[in-house]
């Protein structure tokens, strides 16, 4: 599954597969217009040193990123970089499986939802019933 | 001069014996010789030469090795010691026996307390999300059917779904669980304003919040689990299953016994020595262990000397001391470390019970061969087969019968 961060000036959102999927479907012509997301801190080295994180091996300092996170309210940071490939560091655990699970989406006649979050399995009704219809359910991606 | 001293006692003894117990005592002995320093005369008279580049040699020698003597016998009370802190030399009966577990009692149940909370709510949550979600659903579908087109929520404050939902989102940023009754209000309230109102209409805040709710929803049961499972390891890392000792210390040590003895039967008292030597085979893991119980022999050694440099002196220097201020200082500073040292020492003895257990998890089996035993085919031969084991180890029963193995079959 496919994330996307988007890089506005000091700042990134984290947008999920199923955001992003989402807009697709609603036709949004830009990821920057995207609604949604999370916001993403990017540490740099004085922010490690002046909370003592560990960028190479972060959950040796796991609770020092749990205490910095809830510090600056934000619910994710990433650490590191390296072409189409990213280090991120979530604030609960449910949200690194929302980053690492399968994708899903809803069979609605009216609309699609997709999904990771909230977290959903295959054959229950979509909760976002009722903008897709009143029927549908949760299946996995199809792409 | 020091430095050889050290080398020496390393070559002479292992570097346990150097940590554990040789670096303590000279850090005491330094330690109580500056009080001695400070407020004996005699003792200064002799201390002043020593301090000079032209030292006499043969006192400071003398000095080093008593302390190393003091030491080894330190090394060799270790495990008394270690059992000292574990309440073991305590009159059952007795009033202070009885006062120390009252406390650790009570600790006890506030630990158990947390976690059975934690555990029912995680069960709770777990089993009434996917009701809660239909139930969401249902109530968005009566309010998109009964009030088509027609939408005033609003999300502002006041409205008791949204403070329900804002008491939800401050618990996430606090990286606290929210408690059940606060996310089955939640979900009641806002199922409440979806049925009267419909979703698919905007403003986009009923939706937006009922989207949030479901990520809550996720948060609350993933936060309950990590609770209960955090909170049974720190149950069982630090109590045992029985009886509670009288000290925190006592009661990390039962806790190594009763989980070998919940989870297969092995009695670790009995055959903890007899797997020691298999240990040694997996160099790395046993260095680790080795280092562990060296921590904690060291961090034991400090809770004695710093008790005892304390009773030491609050005795004697009402009669030789000069300075009330080192008098305060002792009383004060004294317990203050000792404690410290004590909460430390029960901190390790945590970090070394993990490793004992893992070890027993491992390990044990390679005791089994070593005996010349089958290894058993579940988990219930094998609590059998412990069982057994230790009605010959510790009574020699006559009726018990374990057939033998001598050749590579026993690894099957």
């Amino acid at each position: 599954m496919v994330h996307h961060f988007l890089e506005v000036p000091d700042r990134y959102r984290l947008l999920y597969a199923g955001d992003l999927l989402q807009a697709r479907a609603a036709k949004v012509p830009t990821v920057g217009e995207v609604r949604g997301g999370h916001a993403v801190l990017v540490l740099d080295d004085k922010i490690a040193a002046s909370d003592g994180l560990d960028l190479v091996f972060p959950m040796r300092t796991g609770q020092l990123y749990e205490n910095m996170l809830v510090r600056r309210g934000v619910d994710y940071c990433l650490t590191g970089a390296a072409e189409d490939t990213v280090t991120i560091v979530t604030l609960h655990e449910d949200q690194g499986y929302a980053l690492m699970g399968p994708a899903y989406q809803c069979n609605g006649q009216r609309k699609t939802h997709y999904f990771p979050e909230p977290r959903v399995s295959p054959g229950q009704r979509c909760p976002k019933i009722p903008s897709c219809g009143r029927t549908s359910t949760i299946e996995p991606y199809t792409g | 001069m020091l430095t050889t001293v050290l080398d020496r006692l390393t070559g002479l003894t292992s570097k346990y014996f150097v940590l554990g117990a040789f670096v303590p005592v000279l850090v005491f002995g330094f330690l109580n010789g500056v009080i001695l320093y400070l407020e004996v005369g005699w003792f200064r008279a002799w201390a002043e030469p020593q301090l000079s580049v032209a030292a006499r040699a043969v006192d400071v020698v003398a000095t080093l090795v008593g302390l190393a003597v003091v030491a080894y016998v330190l090394w060799g009370l270790s495990g008394f010691l270690r059992q000292v802190l574990e309440g073991q030399h305590l009159r059952r009966e007795s009033r202070l026996a009885g006062f120390l577990r009252g406390a650790q009692l009570r600790r006890f149940r506030a630990a158990r307390h947390e976690y059975q909370h934690a555990r029912d709510a995680a069960a709770g949550i777990a089993a009434a999300k996917p009701h809660w979600v239909d139930q969401l659903v249902d109530a968005a579908i009566k309010g998109n059917e009964a009030h088509a087109g027609r939408n005033s929520y609003d999300g502002q404050p006041g409205n008791a779904a949204a403070d329900a939902l804002a008491t939800l989102r401050r618990r996430r940023e606090r990286a606290e669980p929210p408690e059940p009754l606060e996310v089955q209000t939640a979900v009641a309230e806002l199922g409440k304003v979806l049925a009267e109102n419909d979703i698919d209409t905007a403003p986009a805040a009923l939706e937006r919040d009922r989207d949030d709710l479901y990520v809550l929803l996720d948060y609350a049961e993933d936060e309950w689990a990590a609770r209960e499972a955090a909170l049974g390891g720190r149950l069982q890392a630090r109590f045992g299953a029985g009886a509670v000792a009288a000290t925190a210390f006592g009661n990390v040590g039962e806790s190594m016994q009763s989980y070998t003895l919940s989870r297969y039967r092995l009695n670790l008292p009995t055959f903890w020595s007899r797997l020691q030597p298999l240990l040694q085979k997996h160099q790395e893991f046993y260095a680790g262990l080795q280092d562990a119980k060296v921590q904690v022999d060291f961090l034991v050694s400090c809770v004695f000397l710093s008790a005892l440099t304390t009773v030491f002196w609050v005795v004697a220097l009402p009669f030789w001391g000069d300075s009330v201020w080192l008098l305060l200082a002792v009383l004060v500073l004294g317990p203050l470390i000792t404690w410290g040292f004590y909460l430390a020492a029960t901190e390790n003895y945590v970090a070394f019970g993990e490793l004992v257990r893992t070890s027993v998890d491992l390990y044990r089996f390679e005791l089994l061969d070593a005996l010349h035993l089958n290894r058993p085919r579940s988990l219930r031969d094998e609590r059998l087969l412990w069982n057994a084991m230790q009605l010959v180890a510790s009574s020699g029963q006559p009726w018990v019968d374990l057939g033998y193995r001598h050749d590579d079959t026993a690894k099957a």
